[in-house]
């Protein structure tokens, strides 16, 4: 092992972060396990959110909406709980993400590991809670008569973009969050006004054509219209939307791993 | 870089790192930041432009062989810890280079990254991996972990409803069964009850023969010179002296202190915001402050504080340490009066006497300590004041080797009843 200051931009040591896949495995396996100890109602809130947000979304947008209700002919709580499945994931991965440097400050300065890791690994847990909101999709299908197609198949491909983009964003904010606590009390509000603006309230069909492009630069655009597309296919696939989310979602990991790597010296040292 | 003698185990050349001194404030406001935030990392790092810095360590070079176990030694801020740190990769060096062969395992606390809602087996799994350990090395440790811990029962408890001895123990089991061919050691066997901390010393004296490399920091210049085979002196951040165990440490030790019987506190330190020691002193029947007390003579040990803000249960501690850095004895105001709860603001002046004839002629250290039971420490001068215990030549007693040299009475019994 060779111990030298840091050289260049793209000194990114990925394949130490490959090495320690272990300790990733452990880090997922303790959240999952420390969340489903320390709360009453364990596995359950892993659905309750979007389930309630749904049936507040289908009462409010829904009824009164006016041009933000859905589009007729899809039952209003598939409509808005495909939405919700992809969004929860992401922003409670996000958040996740931008705490977890912070978060294990001990350990972060007292052994040695890619610290890579843990920005990484918080993106993980969330799939489980995903997987039993995906089961109250199943059962809301069953429940709304809408039909079992192959599209489905495209969820888990689809979901790993938010995946991408919640790690990229994480890489940033978690960094940043270890010189400035600001971002942990500013990632939530911009969590919040991101679920506004995003496709979960106002899909992209009721933009101008011109507009949606510059709507996929928040790139649970095209995962939510995507999803929505997988469960109801009411109309063709968002490939245009998809590609540039993925291309933004690529881009934040690219450039949220580098500047990771950079603040890393800066960030055992202060946090 | 030469690779001739292959029994290295840490190379090291021109290691330095400097903090900004700005950069070590916790945390800063967006508001000031934003840009910086963003920016920053993508200039140059290592150019701090009228920026105050510090070398916390600087330019320090050395070659450890494989088996050899090196002591690091100074004082507080002397950089004995960032070195450690940044062999162990945990900091990143802004100058020179260190090559460390082998795997390595750091101790830098005990039960890093326990969770206290998980139970003693998961966090076992969990510190091990943390530590750098595989699942199957854990598995197949399990059972010696478990049994040098000797908390069976508690294996499937909550971390958090252990006490803390509970936990120690098994934080230092799971540490002490790494295996590792270089270990980086930080003050950690000054947790535990005494004989966990023997358990301890006896695990790592095992290590130590079993042929592996240790870099150890401690204050204890007993462990040091009981462990090491080799001692190094660090103090600004560079290498004081480098050699012996024994050597070093007898010079760490015999440097610097006040050998006029009188300690008073320097008024720019920072240190000791709620309590501060100001001063130490060793007394003559007269009242005058001496350092050469003769061998019957009691120690008469006068220390005084300043007690700044309102302050609970504090106990003052008196310690007195040998040149070789073992604790002959520590004494503490709550020892005869434990009932003493809590002190208002102002300052206070206290008397202890050590018997006389208990200790050897010779040098000594004396230092005195305060600090809340079970929360920290308020202020330390652990080693402050040096004297000499003078030799009196009616007495035998002196001559004889031992710590200590006490009158223990004999009471002849008759055998013809």
């Amino acid at each position: 092992m060779v111990i030298e200051p840091r050289k260049g931009w793209f000194d990114l040591e990925l394949g130490e972060l490959w090495r320690y896949r272990e300790l990733g495995y452990f880090l997922v396996w303790r959240d999952i396990k420390v969340r489903f100890k320390q709360t009453v109602v364990g596995a359950l809130w892993a659905i309750i959110q979007p389930v309630v947000l749904m049936v507040v979304f289908t009462f409010v947008f829904g009824k009164f909406g006016g041009k933000l209700a859905p589009p007729p002919g899809i039952p209003r709580p598939i409509f808005y709980f495909a939405a919700l499945l992809p969004w929860s994931y992401f922003s409670q991965a996000l958040l996740n993400s931008t705490g977890s440097v912070v978060g294990s400050q001990t350990i972060v300065t007292r052994v040695y590991f890619p610290r890579l890791i843990l920005p990484l690994e918080a993106v993980f847990p969330g799939f489980l809670d995903y997987i039993m909101a995906a089961i109250v999709l199943i059962v809301l299908m069953f429940a709304y008569h809408v039909p079992f197609s192959f599209r489905l198949l495209a969820i888990p491909p689809i979901t790993l973009i938010a995946a991408l983009a919640a790690f990229g964003a994480g890489a940033w904010l978690s960094g940043s969050n270890a010189l400035y606590r600001d971002i942990r009390e500013g990632t939530p509000f911009l969590v919040q006004i991101l679920m506004f603006t995003s496709p979960v309230v106002l899909p992209a069909s009721r933009l101008p054509v011109w507009f949606r492009p510059i709507y996929a630069l928040d790139p649970m655009t095209g995962v939510i219209e995507a999803i929505r597309w997988a469960v109801v296919g009411h109309a063709a696939f968002p490939t245009e939307l998809v590609l540039i989310s993925l291309g933004v979602s690529l881009l934040l990991v690219i450039t949220g791993v580098i500047y990771f790597r950079r603040i890393e010296e800066i960030i055992v040292d202060v946090v | 870089m030469s690779s001739d003698d292959t029994d290295v185990a840490i190379r090291v050349r021109g290691l330095s790192k400097r903090y900004l001194l700005g950069e070590r404030q916790p945390y800063r406001r967006v508001g000031e930041a934003l840009s910086r935030a963003v920016l920053k990392p993508f200039r140059a790092t290592t150019t701090p432009q009228g920026r105050e810095t510090i070398w916390a360590v600087k330019d320090i070079s050395f070659d450890l062989k494989q088996g050899e176990i090196l002591g690091i030694i100074g004082r507080n801020g002397a950089g004995k810890s960032t070195l450690l740190r940044l062999l162990s990769k945990i900091a990143i060096p802004t100058a020179g280079r260190a090559e460390v062969y082998g795997r390595v395992g750091t101790l830098l606390e005990v039960g890093t990254g326990f969770h206290p809602e998980l139970t003693g087996r998961e966090n076992v799994f969990l510190n091990g991996a943390i530590l750098g350990m595989t699942k199957k090395e854990i598995q197949s440790k399990y059972d010696e972990i478990n049994a040098f811990a000797q908390i069976e029962k508690l294996m499937e408890t909550p971390v958090k409803l252990y006490s803390s001895g509970q936990r120690v123990r098994l934080a230092f089991s799971v540490a002490a069964h790494l295996e590792p061919e270089i270990l980086f050691i930080d003050e950690v066997l000054a947790v535990g009850d005494a004989a966990f901390q023997q358990k301890c010393l006896g695990k790592m004296e095992e290590v130590a023969g079993a042929g592996r490399t240790v870099v150890f920091v401690s204050h204890t210049m007993g462990m040091i010179t009981r462990l090491c085979t080799r001692a190094m002196w660090v103090d600004g951040g560079q290498i004081v002296m480098d050699g012996t165990a024994a050597d070093v440490v007898e010079a760490y030790l015999a440097q610097g202190y006040s050998s006029e019987g009188r300690w008073v506190h320097p008024e720019d330190a920072d240190c000791g915001k709620e309590l501060r020691i100001r001063s130490i002193e060793l007394l003559a029947p007269d009242g005058a402050p001496r350092s050469s007390i003769p061998f019957n003579d009691g120690i008469e040990v006068r220390m005084s504080h300043e007690v700044r803000t309102p302050l609970p249960t504090v106990a003052l501690t008196i310690n007195l340490v040998d040149m070789a850095g073992n604790v002959i004895l520590i004494t503490s105001n709550l020892d005869a009066d434990p009932s003493h709860t809590s002190w208002e603001p102002g300052c206070y002046t206290h008397t202890a006497t050590i018997p006389g004839g208990l200790l050897r002629p010779g040098r000594y250290l004396i230092g005195a300590g305060a600090r809340i039971p079970g929360l920290g420490l308020l202020d330390d001068h652990f080693r402050t004041l040096s004297f000499e215990i003078l030799p009196d030549r009616s007495s035998i007693r002196e001559r004889r080797p031992g710590l200590l040299a006490p009158v223990i009475p004999w009471v002849p019994q008759s055998d013809h009843d």
